[in-house]
């Protein structure tokens, strides 16, 4: 692989880990909060959440081009802030990550949230729990494995993110481009090795994951 | 001292609560199903939260209009029906999680409380392999590590076979004397109740019907309980524990009593419970009988409960002893009040606590 | 109703017979234009014309690998000449148009060679690689001599299309798109039409794809597109035309924006 492949395998791989950390730590509270909920304002919030789940990436991509721009609200407060604008830049890229793959994150926790038994929680708040300490001395051990698996798709699914990267990124190496993008260029330009060594690494590492996920899955199931 | 005085909610059930208990030894919470003894016990410990009015227990506002304790912070503990244990500990450090936030030099020791709970074998053992009555001694054991200034228990027993109940009844009764821990016990099993508790409050719709010393609402012709399965609890002494063939002699009110259970120690205060049902009436005193315990009685009072039934109340000196008879048997034998009458119950029949 | 049957049979088959369905893979950027033509070609000829538009590149490959095309408007000579190379043609490619790259940025009233050079956010531009106008925009920084001063700006859509949607979003101040795209909009000002030795000419070519059962009525479309008429067409729509300089030379207008 050429040196610009493997300058698209870091970035990939650098986007991908921060949006998992963001998307746990956003994921986490939005996905306690939703299972906790009885109002009807839970289906108008879930169905948010998994809009990316069924849009096709290009109206996220869109929309989020029109948000960027210096030109709109959102654009001008990030650019306000810090300088630069948030299109064509590895910032831009984590945040629309973040928002596209916030329901695969957010879905299978919100399931582990409203499959964890209440009762433990309020059987540790009669023994003098906190919510906080109930947090991690109950829910966490409980929901640990749907929480890796959260990870893992939230991971995956950025991974596999090109769509939206493809028109908010500006393919730009070392920054923007990532390595779906450079997969894709190189079948545009007939450069059919590198577009072969990428593929397959990307599907290779897909196949690997998944198996993980699915074993684990099992194993939770046991 | 707990003072309650609240409203609450739910669908289409009410709780309406505006009571005072003075919470020393063990206070029996039943009724049958659905007439809210749960959601009481519930709301007392802050985990419903929409409970309307005051809360307070020994000086402490847990809740009033303004204020809402939570749970963690009402310093109670709680056993609930289905144990609740975490799966995901072991049964030492399910113990453990209660006694790590306990107000630590109030409570018993992690030792003491798992000897008097024999859990001591399986401490290492996870808790989805214990039985039922092996799981709710842990569940007890740990709230009581929590170091409670209350106890509150939500029909412990319930889901239990009879062998894992006959294992835990002592220790509940227990629970208080030894712990000095005010119990708070839900139950709509009026064996449990008058073997485990002291004051009694008999709930029905959401409300409280009527509360009392537990002899007293049991041993009665009228009210709630006074039906087919009625009961009677007599307080008695051990007075000889030697004698053959495993019987054990108490002292009622001054007549003796055979037992057939053999693990009490001489001069212990127990309770006797004895079903209506069991003790049959005679005029004269026969001696020649198989029956053990005759028990020279006076009549005070007689009701008929349905077609078929009469409940007559016997009084021995101060103490009363309840009798289920057909009302033919009230007609043929003309009971009336005040009658001296011979009360016969087999020794076998006997719950001793 | 047998009859009733018979006649529609009849009537439906003879119409289908008539009637045939030129599938059209044309390079995005000259898709506006392509839809004109392809619209009054359905009405003189009474057969109908589908297009399908995409990047270049993306076509190329689709069409390499089967795609039923019958007729390729590429944007560039290389691919056509490719699939010529791998007999995938039937005849020789024929250039249709010449593509044209200007510099544009929007709100700004005099943009000129100095608005160029002195520019330092970020530009706008397609691919180099990939697409002809980006090669064409890297050629025009390249001659001017901006190339290595200006390739940390470049942000690189995949196609001009793309580059062009960076700029009227406003997310890139300016940027090299082509004349065609702003004469959609009728853009009248803000731009710099680049002079033509700057870049080599973009010329986008078509082809008969020999894989086509239509091959006649393909030739039949191209011949349409490069009669004069239809050129006049192309050439007001931003691109230079590709057969007649006379008729370039009449109605380019634009001469006055090259210094």
């Amino acid at each position: 692989m050429t040196g610009e492949a493997w300058q698209a395998v870091s970035v990939t791989l650098q986007l991908a880990g921060l949006t998992t950390l963001l998307l746990i730590a956003i994921g986490l509270p939005m996905a306690w909060k939703l299972a906790g909920m009885t109002s009807g304002f839970r289906p108008v919030l879930e169905a948010l959440v998994g809009l990316p789940l069924v849009l096709p990436p290009t109206v996220l991509g869109f929309y989020l081009l029109v948000a960027f721009s210096p030109n709109n609200l959102p654009g001008q407060v990030w650019q306000d802030l810090t300088g630069t604008t948030l299109a064509f830049s590895f910032s831009g890229l984590v945040l629309a990550s973040v928002i596209y793959s916030l329901p695969f994150v957010v879905q299978p926790l919100q399931r582990a949230f409203e499959q964890l038994d209440r009762g433990l929680l309020e059987a540790a708040s009669s023994l003098g729990a906190g919510p906080i300490d109930r947090f991690f001395s109950v829910v966490l051990p409980q929901t640990f494995r749907p929480l890796l698996l959260a990870a893992c798709l939230g991971f995956a699914h950025t991974v596999g993110e090109f769509g939206v990267v493809l028109m908010i990124g500006g393919n730009i190496p070392g920054e923007t481009q990532v390595l779906s993008i450079a997969l894709y260029d190189a079948v545009e330009t007939q450069d059919f090795a590198s577009a072969h060594t990428m593929a397959a690494g990307l599907m290779l590492f897909a196949l690997v994951l998944l198996i993980a996920l699915y074993s684990l899955d099992r194993k939770g199931h046991r | 001292m707990l003072s309650l005085d609240f409203h609450y909610e739910r669908d289409d059930f009410q709780l309406q609560v505006r009571e005072t208990f003075a919470l020393d030894g063990v206070t029996g919470v039943m009724g049958p199903s659905g007439c809210g003894k749960t959601t009481l016990l519930r709301c007392i410990a802050g985990l419903e939260k929409s409970v309307q009015g005051t809360v307070s227990f020994s000086n402490a506002c847990w809740q009033d209009s303004k204020i809402f304790v939570p749970p963690y912070k009402r310093g109670i503990g709680y056993v609930f029906q289905d144990g609740r244990l975490f799966p995901h500990r072991n049964v030492r450090d399910n113990l453990n999680y209660g006694l790590r936030r306990s107000r630590k030099r109030h409570g018993p020791s992690f030792e003491s409380v798992v000897e008097w709970l024999e859990i001591v074998p399986f401490l290492d053992r996870s808790v989805t392999e214990l039985s039922g009555g092996q799981r709710q001694r842990v569940a007890i054991g740990r709230a009581l590590l929590g170091a409670p200034r209350l106890l509150l228990m939500d029909e412990p027993l319930a889901a239990l076979d009879w062998a894992s109940r006959v294992s835990i009844m002592p220790r509940l009764r227990d629970i208080n004397r030894q712990f000095g821990v005010p119990v708070l016990f839900v139950s709509h099993d009026r064996e449990e109740m008058a073997r485990l508790s002291d004051e009694l409050v008999l709930m029905e719709n959401g409300c409280i019907e009527e509360r009392g010393r537990s002899r007293q609402l049991l041993n009665r012709a009228q009210g709630s309980l006074a039906d087919d399965h009625a009961l009677s609890v007599l307080e008695a002494q051990v007075v000889r524990t030697d004698r053959p063939y495993g019987i054990t002699e108490l002292d009622v009110d001054g007549r003796r009593l055979m037992v057939d259970q053999s693990n009490l120690k001489e001069g212990q205060s127990v309770r006797v419970v004895v079903p209506a049902a069991e003790v049959s009436l005679c005029l004269e005193d026969i001696e020649r009988i198989s029956v053990q315990n005759r028990l020279k009685t006076t009549l005070t009072d007689i009701r008929d409960i349905d077609e078929h039934h009469a409940l007559v109340v016997l009084t021995l000196e101060e103490q009363k002893l309840l009798a289920l008879i057909t009302r033919r048997s009230r007609h043929r034998l003309a009971l009336k009040v005040g009658m001296p009458v011979y009360a016969h119950f087999k020794a076998a029949c006997l719950e001793v606590v | 109703m047998r009859r009733f049957l018979a006649a529609f049979i009849v009537v439906f088959t003879a119409t289908a017979a008539q009637a045939d369905t030129l599938r059209v893979a044309v390079s995005a950027n000259f898709r506006q234009v392509a839809e004109i033509l392809a619209t009054e070609f359905e009405e003189q000829t009474g057969h109908t014309v589908t297009l399908s538009s995409g990047s270049t590149g993306a076509l190329y490959n689709q069409i390499s690998y089967g795609a039923p095309f019958d007729v390729f408007l590429s944007a560039d000579s290389r691919r056509p000449e490719m699939l010529a190379e791998t007999g995938r043609v039937s005849g020789k490619p024929v250039t249709y148009a010449f593509g044209r790259l200007v510099f544009w940025q929007p709100g700004s009233t005099e943009v000129t060679y100095k608005t160029l050079s002195g520019w330092n956010e970020k530009l706008a531009m397609a691919n180099p690689d990939t697409a002809p106008y980006g090669l064409a925009a890297r050629q025009v920084l390249e001659n001017l001599g901006l190339w290595e001063k200006k390739k940390s700006l470049v942000v690189q859509g995949t196609s001009i299309q793309q580059a062009w949607q960076y700029v009227a979003t406003g997310n890139a101040g300016a940027g090299f798109v082509a004349l065609s795209q702003l004469r959609t909009d009728d853009v009248q000002d803000g731009y710099l039409l680049l002079r033509d030795e700057l870049y080599n000419p973009i010329r986008q070519q078509a082809v008969v794809l020999s894989g086509s059962k239509n091959q006649k009525l393909g030739q039949d479309f191209l011949d349409y597109i490069l009669a004069k008429k239809q050129q006049i067409i192309v050439q007001k729509a931003g691109y230079f035309p590709a057969v007649d300089p006379v008729v370039a030379k009449v109605s380019d207008t634009e001469g006055s924006h090259t210094p």
